[in-house]
């Protein structure tokens, strides 16, 4: 494994919980450039023993030029994943790495409401609860069991159904569109679960709401179908949006 | 003789009237789980209270003949009964079979006579059983002729107890610590003849004028000892009231001492009627969800399962979190999920729908599996894996799903990185966050819409996403988003559906009934 340089540094990990170290894996897979930030020796041998052997730092990152040295700061960064197993130590990272970048994705560790109020005080944009997910899975398992088989698929990516996220920019082929009125997503067989709206909230809406939206530029609109489906139409908008600055 | 009794024992063993009719005696009578049982013990405790009054009635009024027909027909249910339990007390056919057929493996003769003197002995000694006893003496005195034994009617109130199992369970108390109980009561006794020897030694002789006779002395010392003094004979002498005040002294530490015996005994048994309570709460429920275990991730699971009306029994064994499960109004077994007798008494072959094991250790995970699957391997089984390398070996062991808790978790945040607003959605379908969730909803067999296209289903109207449809003949193929005009609704077809709680339930309403909401 090799050792990041500082610029390249995409995801910051912090902390070598379980759940970390299943990111971790799945960063590693999907060759992202990440660093694991794990500052108790008894849990870094953890990281030691799963081959993070050159992107994984003991320091604490406590003091804030410490943690920009670590890539805080940094304009490639895409996340910061608060995931250690000390909730004060996550609340103090979420804190000092909000305050040191506005911008960043925190996605943090939480083991129950309390704890997310509180990461969400300190700036966490999304708290990872894996109790209530693992509960409620299992509860979705007896109590509706194909709309779980039918999540599960969608969690895992390389399956035939998934979930996508379209940004509407001024040449998107629905930009002016009415929400209920989008008629390509029926040419694909697409679902539009919902959108987020910029003029509304930065709040996902799902299309249950029944508010017709506007789609403007800058919304995201998000689809759930059969992925090859979704491949096809994800080329026909890029196929479009060409099409149109080639004309332009 | 011994050849027709013989011929006669298998011929019993062969019958199926027998069989019925024994196993319905044993149920009403003695299987603790059963409604009948309960349903039989309530009317018989009636009838024990009711004959109980008209004795009382009896003593100063004249009882019309009604009421004494109705204590002849009580008296006649009471022989019954307890013909009932002799009956079932000992199979003596069974001990005639076991016995011909040993004489036969062995190539001996077979002697029916050493059958019968088993068979006597055994019925003879539950005919002189307590509770037998009890029954008979509850019985005898409405014998006319026996009137005179009328004290021993008193005894049904006894009768009561063999229908209450929590009772029962509070007397064995006095059988379980017998040693304790006996130690004390001798104490007593000496206590008692020693005080009562010294006291009659100074006052007997005349210098007290109520102490006549050594059973004086014996009487007043009892009473003394047990704290009541009824003050009806007192020392006079300073020596007898010396030993008043010792007698005082043992008389409350000897109080102490049986209070202190009862008291912890009474504790453990609480414990055991408890739990036995809830194993026949568990048994009393149609079928129910059993959980293994009450971690963070039971916890969520059993709030949502109750919230949807599933009936759920937790199986727990560190005493602290039971109580947190108890506080919560939860059915909670204290004892290991590994217990195979326990799995049986709850009911393991019939009664659970779904086991969900959600221990920290897959050791013990795999124990929990093992167990049920030894009586049932059938029934669904959803194990926690901590370890991935465990998997497989859950998977043996019969577990027919397996969750791992951070697979999901960590699926989420990676996805966060990837697309954050594609799963803020499905994060928010996973835990309700903000309402709205995936669910499908069954099409009954009244459905209006069985036999008509889905585009005959408004989904619009009750602004309710559709996603998909199940049909009950290919559960695994979900018709994602199919062509609405060309898919035909059948009975027992599933809904995919994304929507808010309210919108669904009014869209479970029109599913069932439409018309109700043409005008809306």
């Amino acid at each position: 494994m090799h050792t990041p340089q500082i610029e390249t540094i995409e995801v910051i990990v912090y902390g070598y919980s379980k759940l970390a170290s299943e990111i971790s894996l799945a960063l590693h897979n999907e060759f992202y450039n990440f660093i694991i930030i794990e500052p108790d020796p008894r849990i870094h041998k953890f990281a030691i023993r799963d081959k993070y052997t050159e992107n994984i730092s003991t320091k604490e990152c406590y003091d804030d030029d410490e943690f920009i040295s670590h890539g805080i700061c940094n304009p490639n960064l895409k996340a910061l994943y608060c995931l250690h197993n000390d909730f004060n130590r996550n609340l103090f990272i979420t804190l000092s790495a909000r305050n040191l970048n506005q911008d960043i994705p925190i996605i943090a560790l939480s083991s129950n409401d309390n704890e997310t109020k509180k990461l969400k005080l300190a700036g966490a944009s999304r708290t990872i609860n894996p109790y209530e997910i693992a509960g409620l899975k299992i509860f979705r398992q007896i109590d509706k069991p194909l709309s779980m088989k039918l999540l599960e698929e969608i969690l895992h990516n390389n399956s035939r159904f998934t979930i996508k996220e379209i940004s509407v920019s001024n040449n998107c082929l629905f930009n002016g569109l009415y929400s209920k009125n989008i008629e390509i997503l029926e040419k694909y067989n697409l679902v539009l679960l919902g959108i987020q709206d910029k003029e509304i909230s930065r709040e996902f809406i799902f299309s249950s709401r029944g508010i017709n939206h506007k789609i403007d530029d800058g919304d995201t609109i998000v689809v759930l179908g059969e992925s090859a489906n979704i491949d096809k139409f994800q080329e026909e908008l890029i196929h479009n949006k060409q099409g149109m600055n080639n004309e332009k | 003789m011994s050849d027709f009794l013989v011929r006669l024992a298998y011929r019993i063993e062969g019958s199926r009237t027998h069989h019925k009719f024994r196993a319905f005696l044993t149920d009403i009578l003695e299987n603790h789980n059963s409604k009948n049982k309960k349903i039989f013990d309530a009317f018989m405790i009636f009838l024990v209270i009711s004959t109980i009054g008209i004795l009382i009635y009896e003593v100063k009024h004249h009882i019309p003949i009604e009421i004494i027909y109705y204590e002849y027909c009580a008296v006649f249910i009471f022989i019954l009964e307890w013909l009932a339990r002799y009956a079932i007390s000992f199979e003596s056919h069974k001990q005639i079979i076991r016995d011909f057929e040993e004489s036969q493996y062995l190539n001996i003769d077979y002697k029916i006579s050493e059958s019968i003197k088993i068979i006597i002995k055994r019925k003879v000694s539950y005919i002189i059983s307590p509770s037998s006893i009890i029954d008979l003496l509850a019985i005898l005195p409405s014998y006319r002729p026996l009137r005179i034994l009328r004290v021993f009617l008193l005894l049904r109130l006894f009768k009561v107890l063999q229908y209450s199992n929590s009772i029962n369970q509070f007397l064995r108390i006095f059988v379980e610590k017998k040693l304790e109980l006996t130690i004390l009561l001798v104490l007593y006794i000496a206590i008692v003849m020693f005080s009562a020897t010294v006291i009659y030694v100074y006052e007997g002789g005349g210098s007290n004028g109520h102490m006549h006779t050594y059973w004086d002395a014996v009487y007043w010392s009892f009473v003394t000892v047990a704290t009541i003094g009824y003050g009806d004979i007192v020392p006079h002498s300073d020596a007898g009231r010396i030993v008043v005040f010792i007698l005082i002294i043992a008389g409350l530490a000897s109080a102490a001492f049986f209070t202190a015996i009862v008291t912890s005994a009474m504790g453990e048994k609480l414990n055991y009627i408890k739990k036995n309570k809830t194993i026949s709460n568990a048994i009393s429920l149609q079928k129910y969800i059993l959980v293994c275990g009450y971690g963070r991730t039971c916890r969520v699971l059993v709030d949502n399962l109750k919230k949807n009306n599933h009936d759920v029994v937790i199986i727990e064994q560190n005493p602290e979190i039971c109580t947190v499960a108890e506080d919560k109004g939860y059915h909670v077994i204290k004892d290991d999920p590994s217990n195979i007798d326990l799995l049986q008494n709850i009911g393991i072959m019939n009664k659970i729908s779904s086991v969900v094991i959600l221990s920290n250790d897959d050791t013990v995970n795999l124990s929990i599996i093992l167990s049920i699957r030894s009586i049932n391997p059938n029934v669904e089984i959803i194990s926690r894996c901590n370890s991935s390398k465990s998997k497989n070996k859950l998977k043996i062991a019969g577990a027919t799903d397996i969750i791992q808790l951070n697979d999901s978790a960590s699926l989420v945040a990676m996805g966060y990185l990837k697309s954050p607003i594609a799963y803020e959605a499905i994060d928010d379908m996973l835990t309700d966050f903000r309402g709205a969730s995936i669910t499908e909803l069954e099409i009954f067999k009244n459905s209006p819409f069985i036999g008509k296209p889905l585009s005959e289903i408004m989904f619009n109207k009750f602004n309710i996403t559709f996603v998909g449809i199940s049909h009950n003949d290919d559960r695994n193929n979900l018709k994602f988003n199919p062509a609405r005009a060309d898919t035909i609704i059948e009975e027992k077809d599933f809904l995919i559906v994304i929507g808010y709680e309210k919108t669904i339930k009014s869209f479970k309403s029109y599913l069932q009934s439409p018309t109700k909401f043409e005008d809306k």
